[in-house]
C-alpha cells in the first residue's frame, strides 16, 4: 500500500491546524470581551446608583417647594393647588401641577424603605410585548409598569386625573379635549415626553397596518389629533362620546425616537421592544420569566421595588405551591384553594389574604342564539334562567365566593340598576312559562313546539373544569323540564371561530369587566354584523335607542339613569343567562406592607413596600 | 345423545389429536393468572354490555298507585327508557349468549354435524342481530327522563319499586343546593361522589362501556383493514406489494394521538370518531404481520393445491390461508386492545375524549385532581386501578396467547 504523505494530506493538516488556531483565538477574544463587559457593567451599576441618589435629592428638593428650571433654582410661592372646575361657558378644566399621589401611599410611613423584589405569576407566557398589538392579559400587566398614558384613574373616586398631562380641558360640547403635557415627564432614555410622541402614538394606533384592530375601534370617533408646539395636544371628536376622555387619556404614550418605523410590519414584529416613561424598565424576557428593573431616571415618585419579576406558572396548584414555598410573592387562589387554606389556623396570620368584589372581574353567562327558533321568545329564555339555581351554583361550585348577576353591569358599578333583582330559581314557574310559550311535552319526554323538539347544543371552552361542572348541572336541570341540551367542549380558538361564524345555538363564556362599560359592543343590533360581539343577535329598538343616547350623554348622572333603563330592558328580554361575577381572591406574602385593597381595584402593587429588616432580595 | 365417554371432559389428556384451537386453548388457560385475566375481561365485557341494568337511577319496575279515577299502573321505566345504544348492546349480549349455547350444545355432536350446526347458528344469529340492530337504530328514539325515582319512591308517589343494584345513573347529580360534591365513600355512595355530585361507582361501571367500546370497535376496524391489506400484499407481492406497503408506511407516519387531538379540536368530541381514528391508524401492524405470514404460506403445498383446483381467490385467501396465518395477528390485536384503552383514557384525562357527562375512566381520573386543591383519592383509586388492571389483563392475555401458539415453547410449562 502506498502511504506517502501527499500534497493533499499536507493541505488538510494545515487547514485543520488553522481551524484549531482560529477556535483558540476566538475563545481568547471572547474571554477578553467578556471581562470588559463585566467591568463596564460594574461601572454602569455605580453610575446608576449615583443617578438614583441624584434623583432622590431632586425629589426632595421638589417636595420642599423648590422648582428646578433650565439650570436655575428658584423658590416657588406656596405649592400650587389642584384645580377641577367647570368654567361658566361649560368648559371642564382639570389641572394638577404635581402628579397625583396614590391614595394610601406608603412614602410617609416610618418603616417605609425602597428595595427588594416583587415576584408574581403571569400564568401564560405572553406572545408579544408590543404595545397595541399584544392581546394577552399578561402583556398589558407588564406594559402597565413600563408605559404610561396622559391620564390616570383615581382608584377611589374613579375620576380621571392628569398624569403625563399636567392639565386637560374638555370643550362644552365634549367634542374637543386639550391636553398640556408636564415639563418633568420624560422617557426612560432621557427624552422629554412631547406632543410629538402623543401624536406618534395616536398615528401608530390608527395605522391600518399595525395589528391592533380590537383596540383601534375605540378610536373610531376621534376626528383628529393635533400637536401644538412642544406640549399641547388637541383631540377632536366626530360625536360626543362619554368614553372620549378615557379612550384618548388612556392611550399608552410611546417614545417616537425608539419606536419610529417605516413599515407597519416592522412595528408589529418588535415583540421584545418595550420602552416608555413608566417607573420600571423592561430588562429581559427569558423562557421562564420577564424581568423589570427600576427606572432610575423616573420623573414621578421613585418606585419602591428594585425589580419586578413575572413567572409563567399555568397550573393553579403549582402556582400555589410556588407561593407557599416563597418562589412567588402573590397568588390569586382558586375558590377551593381559598377555602382550604384560609381555614387552616395560622395561614391567615402568616399571609395577607384578601377577598373583594371588583368591577374588573367581569361575569359569566350563557348566550342564546336568538336567530334559532327555540330561543326566539323571551318567555322561553326567562324559563331557562329560572331552571338554573344560580345561588346553588355559587354555593357549591364557587364556595360562595361570587355574586349573581342581573344584567350586563357589575353590581359594584354605578351603571348597575339596583332595582333589578336576580331571577330566582323556580322550576314550577319555568314549566308554566314554557307552556305559555307554546312548548308541549312530546311522547319521548322532550318538549316540542311546532313539531320541533327542544334540543340544542351548548359550546364551552374545554379544560375549564368549573364551566364544565356548571354545564353538566344545567344539562340535568333542563332535562328535568324536558329540554335536551348536549354539552360540547371545544378548543378556545375553535369555539371563538364558531361564535364568529354564528354556528352555535348557545355558548358559555365570560366577559371581562370595567368601571363603566359601553354596551354598544355587545348589545347594539349593529354589532351583529362583521363578526361583532353581539353574537346572539340581540335586536331591540328601544335598547338601541338607549345605547346611542347614553353614549352621547356627557353628564354622568343622566347617563347612569339611561343605563339603568337599558338594564331593565335587557333583564326583561334575557338574551343571556347572566350567571355570576366571581370575587377576586389574593394571597400576598407577609413581608409586604400596605397591601390592603384600595378602592375598587383591589390591592395596588405600587403601594406595597417591604420594611428594610424584612427585605429578601438585593 | 352420543356416548358420554367420548365427551372432551372425560377424555384422557394425553396424545389424542385435537383441533388446533382446542390445543391452543388448553395450553393458554393452564396458568391460573391467565384464567383470572380472562375471567376479569369477560366480566368487564358483560358489564359493558349490560350496564344500564346494573347501574341506573330508574327502577326496573314500579307501581303508580291508584288516584282518583285512575287504576294503579305498573310501569317499567328502566326498560322503557333504554337508549338505542343500550338496546343494540343488549342485543349483542343476547347474540353472544345464544352463540355460547349453540357451541356448548353442539359439543357432543360428531365432527361434520357439529360444524354444520355451528355454522348455521352463527349465520342465523348474526343475521338476526344485524337486522334487529338496524331496525333499532332506524326506529327507536331515545327518551329523555330525568325524574328522580328514588325520591318518588321515598315519598310514596310510586310503590313496589325494584331498583338496580347501583341506584344511580352515570349523569345523575345530588341536588346542588345540598353541596354533596366530592363526598367520601358512604353508604349512600359506595365509592363517594365526584365534583358534580355524581356517584363514582355508577360512573366506573359505565366507564367500562367506553373503554371496552373503544378497544373492541377500533381493533375490529383495524383488524379488518389490516387483514385485507396484509393478505393482498402477502399473496400477490410484486408491484401490488410495493404500492400498498408505501400506503402502510404513510399511515404509520401519522401520530394517532395528535391526529385525534387535532380532530377533536376542530370537529368536537364524538367518541365514535375517536374509535374510528384509532382503528384507521393502527391497522398497519396487522397488515405487516399477515403479509409476512402469507409470504411464507403462499408457496406451501396446500395453497398450491387449492389454487390448482381453481378455487376463487377470496376462498384461497380467507378460507385456506388466513386461518393458518392469522394467529400472530390475533396476538397483536390483544396488545392493540390494551393500547386503544390507554389512548382513550389518556385523551379523556387530557379532557378531549368523551363528551360530558359521559363517564370515562380517564376523565374521572382527571377530575380527581381538578380543580387542583386537594388530591381526592377516592376519585382516583377506582378509575386508576381499573385502567391499570384492564391494560395489564389484555397484555398478559395476549402474551400468554403468543406463548401458547409458539411451537418452540412446546413441552415447557
Amino acid at each position: 500500500m502506498d502511504n506517502r504523505f501527499t500534497l493533499k494530506d499536507f493541505i488538510f493538516t494545515v487547514l485543520l491546524l488553522l481551524i484549531i488556531g482560529a477556535a483558540v483565538m476566538a475563545m481568547a477574544q471572547f474571554n477578553y470581551v467578556n471581562k470588559q463587559v463585566i467591568a463596564l457593567s460594574g461601572q454602569i451599576k455605580t453610575l446608576n446608583q449615583q443617578q438614583l441618589d441624584q434623583t432622590q435629592i431632586l425629589q426632595q428638593i421638589l417636595r420642599h417647594g423648590l422648582k428646578l428650571q433650565s439650570g436655575k433654582v428658584r423658590g416657588t410661592t406656596a405649592s400650587q393647588k389642584d384645580i377641577r372646575e367647570t368654567l361658566p361657558d361649560g368648559t371642564h378644566y382639570v389641572c394638577y401641577p404635581n402628579p397625583p399621589m396614590l391614595p394610601h401611599n406608603p412614602y410617609s410611613r416610618p418603616d417605609y424603605a425602597r428595595g427588594d423584589w416583587l415576584v408574581e405569576n403571569l400564568g401564560e407566557n405572553p406572545h408579544t410585548l408590543t404595545p397595541f398589538v399584544s392581546r394577552d392579559e399578561g402583556a398589558s400587566v407588564v406594559q402597565g409598569w413600563v408605559q404610561e398614558s396622559l391620564l390616570s384613574r383615581d382608584p377611589i373616586t374613579l375620576k380621571w386625573e392628569p398624569w403625563l398631562a399636567r392639565s386637560y380641558r374638555i370643550s362644552p360640547n365634549g367634542l374637543k379635549i386639550t391636553f398640556k403635557i408636564r415639563r418633568r415627564a420624560c422617557f426612560s432614555n432621557g427624552h422629554p415626553v412631547t406632543a410629538q410622541d402623543v401624536l406618534f402614538s395616536y398615528n401608530t394606533m390608527m395605522n391600518p397596518g399595525v395589528d391592533d384592530a380590537p383596540q383601534r375601534v375605540y378610536f373610531n370617533d376621534v376626528k383628529s389629533c393635533r400637536a401644538v408646539g412642544q406640549r399641547t395636544v388637541i383631540f377632536t371628536f366626530k360625536h360626543p362620546y362619554f368614553k372620549s376622555l378615557e379612550v384618548v387619556g388612556g392611550l399608552s404614550i410611546l417614545p417616537e425616537s425608539v419606536y419610529q418605523f417605516k413599515k407597519a410590519g416592522e412595528f408589529n414584529k418588535r415583540g421584545r421592544l418595550l420602552v416608555g416613561s413608566g417607573p420600571y424598565l423592561f430588562d429581559k424576557w427569558t423562557s421562564g420569566e420577564i424581568v423589570l428593573v427600576r427606572n432610575p431616571r423616573y420623573w414621578g415618585p421613585l418606585p419602591t421595588f428594585n425589580r419586578i419579576i413575572y413567572r409563567f406558572i399555568q397550573n393553579p396548584q403549582a402556582a400555589l405551591q410556588a407561593f407557599l414555598a416563597g418562589q412567588l410573592d402573590t397568588d390569586p387562589p382558586e375558590p377551593s384553594q381559598w377555602i382550604k387554606y384560609t381555614k387552616q389556623p395560622g395561614f391567615a396570620k402568616s399571609h395577607h389574604c384578601y377577598k373583594f368584589l371588583t368591577p374588573a372581574a367581569g361575569y359569566m353567562f350563557v348566550c342564546w342564539n336568538l336567530k334559532k327558533p327555540e330561543f326566539k321568545d323571551r318567555l322561553t329564555r326567562t324559563a331557562l334562567c329560572m331552571l338554573v339555581d344560580r345561588n346553588a351554583i355559587i354555593k357549591t361550585f364557587l364556595h360562595g365566593l361570587a355574586q349573581p348577576m342581573t344584567g350586563p353591569f357589575n353590581p359594584l358599578s354605578p351603571q348597575n340598576n339596583p332595582k333589578v333583582k336576580p331571577i330566582s330559581y323556580d322550576p314550577a314557574k319555568a314549566r308554566a312559562l314554557l307552556q305559555r310559550a307554546g312548548w308541549k311535552m312530546g311522547t319521548d319526554g322532550i318538549l316540542q313546539r311546532n313539531g320541533k323538539p327542544f334540543k340544542f347544543q351548548i359550546l364551552l371552552p374545554s379544560r375549564e373544569p368549573l364551566i364544565q361542572n356548571i354545564c353538566v348541572y344545567m344539562k340535568q336541570q333542563f332535562a328535568k323540564a324536558g329540554i335536551d341540551m348536549s354539552v360540547q367542549p371545544l378548543e378556545f380558538s375553535v369555539m371563538i371561530e364558531k361564535i364568529d361564524n354564528r354556528q352555535f345555538s348557545s355558548y358559555f363564556l365570560g366577559w371581562s369587566g370595567g368601571i363603566e362599560n359601553d354596551p354598544y359592543q355587545i348589545w347594539d343590533s349593529a354589532s351583529y354584523a362583521d363578526k361583532g360581539s353581539n353574537a346572539g343577535d340581540f335586536d331591540n329598538a328601544q335598547a338601541d335607542k338607549l345605547i346611542s343616547q347614553g353614549r352621547r350623554e356627557m353628564n354622568t348622572a343622566k347617563r347612569m339613569a339611561i343605563w339603568h333603563k337599558f338594564q331593565a330592558i335587557v333583564y326583561r328580554q334575557q338574551p343571556y343567562m347572566f350567571l355570576f361575577t366571581s370575587e377576586a381572591l389574593m394571597f400576598i406574602n407577609q413581608r409586604f406592607h400596605n397591601t390592603a385593597p384600595v378602592g375598587k381595584y383591589g390591592p395596588l402593587e405600587a403601594n406595597w413596600f417591604v420594611p428594610a429588616k424584612l427585605q429578601k432580595y438585593q | 345423545m352420543t356416548d358420554l365417554t367420548l365427551s372432551p371432559m372425560n377424555q384422557p389428556v394425553l396424545p389424542a389429536p385435537r383441533p388446533y384451537w382446542g390445543w391452543v386453548a388448553a395450553r393458554l388457560f393452564r396458568p391460573l393468572l391467565v384464567r383470572l385475566c380472562a375471567a376479569y375481561l369477560a366480566v368487564l365485557v358483560i358489564i359493558a354490555l349490560l350496564v344500564p341494568l346494573i347501574a341506573n337511577g330508574q327502577p326496573y319496575t314500579c307501581v303508580v298507585p291508584a288516584v282518583a279515577g285512575h287504576a294503579a299502573i305498573r310501569e317499567y321505566p328502566l326498560f322503557r327508557d333504554l337508549s338505542s345504544v343500550d338496546l343494540i348492546l343488549l342485543l349483542v349480549a343476547g347474540a353472544l349468549a345464544a352463540q355460547g349455547v349453540i357451541m356448548s350444545r353442539s359439543r357432543r355432536l360428531s365432527g361434520p354435524q357439529r360444524l354444520m350446526r355451528r355454522r348455521i347458528g352463527a349465520v342465523v344469529i348474526t343475521g338476526i342481530t344485524i337486522l334487529a340492530g338496524s331496525l333499532i337504530a332506524a326506529l327507536h328514539s331515545n327518551r329523555l327522563d330525568a325524574t328522580n325515582y328514588r325520591s318518588l319512591a321515598r315519598h310514596g308517589v310510586i310503590t313496589h319499586a325494584v331498583f338496580p343494584p347501583v341506584r344511580w345513573g352515570f349523569a345523575e347529580m345530588e341536588p346542588l343546593s345540598k353541596g354533596l360534591i366530592n363526598q367520601l365513600p358512604s353508604r349512600r355512595h359506595w365509592l363517594g361522589t365526584d365534583g358534580d355530585g355524581r356517584d363514582e361507582l355508577s360512573r366506573l361501571l359505565w366507564g367500562a362501556r367506553i373503554a371496552m367500546g373503544v378497544g373492541f370497535v377500533s381493533q375490529i376496524i383495524a383488524l379488518a383493514m389490516g387483514i385485507v391489506v396484509g393478505a393482498l400484499t402477502g399473496y400477490f407481492g410484486g408491484i401490488f406489494d410495493i404500492i400498498l406497503m408505501r400506503l402502510v408506511e404513510m399511515v404509520e407516519s401519522i401520530p394517532t394521538f395528535f391526529l385525534i387531538l387535532t380532530f377533536v379540536a376542530v370537529y368536537g368530541r364524538h367518541i365514535l370518531d375517536i374509535m374510528v381514528i384509532i382503528g384507521v391508524t393502527s391497522w398497519t401492524g396487522y397488515a405487516r404481520l399477515l403479509r409476512a405470514e402469507f409470504f411464507r404460506i403462499r408457496n406451501l403445498d396446500y395453497v398450491l393445491a387449492a389454487q390448482g383446483t381453481g378455487m376463487p381467490l377470496w376462498r384461497v385467501l380467507f378460507k385456506h390461508m388466513l386461518p393458518n396465518g392469522v394467529t400472530p395477528v390475533l396476538v397483536s390485536a390483544g396488545f392493540g386492545l390494551a393500547g386503544a384503552v390507554t389512548i382513550e383514557a389518556s385523551l379523556s384525562y387530557l379532557g378531549v375524549g368523551v363528551q360530558p357527562p359521559t363517564a370515562s375512566w380517564g376523565s374521572m381520573l382527571n377530575s380527581a385532581g381538578n380543580p387542583a386543591t386537594i388530591f381526592r383519592w377516592w376519585q382516583a383509586l377506582g378509575p386508576g386501578m381499573l385502567i391499570f388492571i384492564t391494560v395489564l389483563a389484555f397484555n398478559l392475555f395476549a402474551e400468554s396467547l403468543r406463548d401458547a401458539i409458539d411451537p418452540t415453547t412446546m413441552g415447557r410449562r
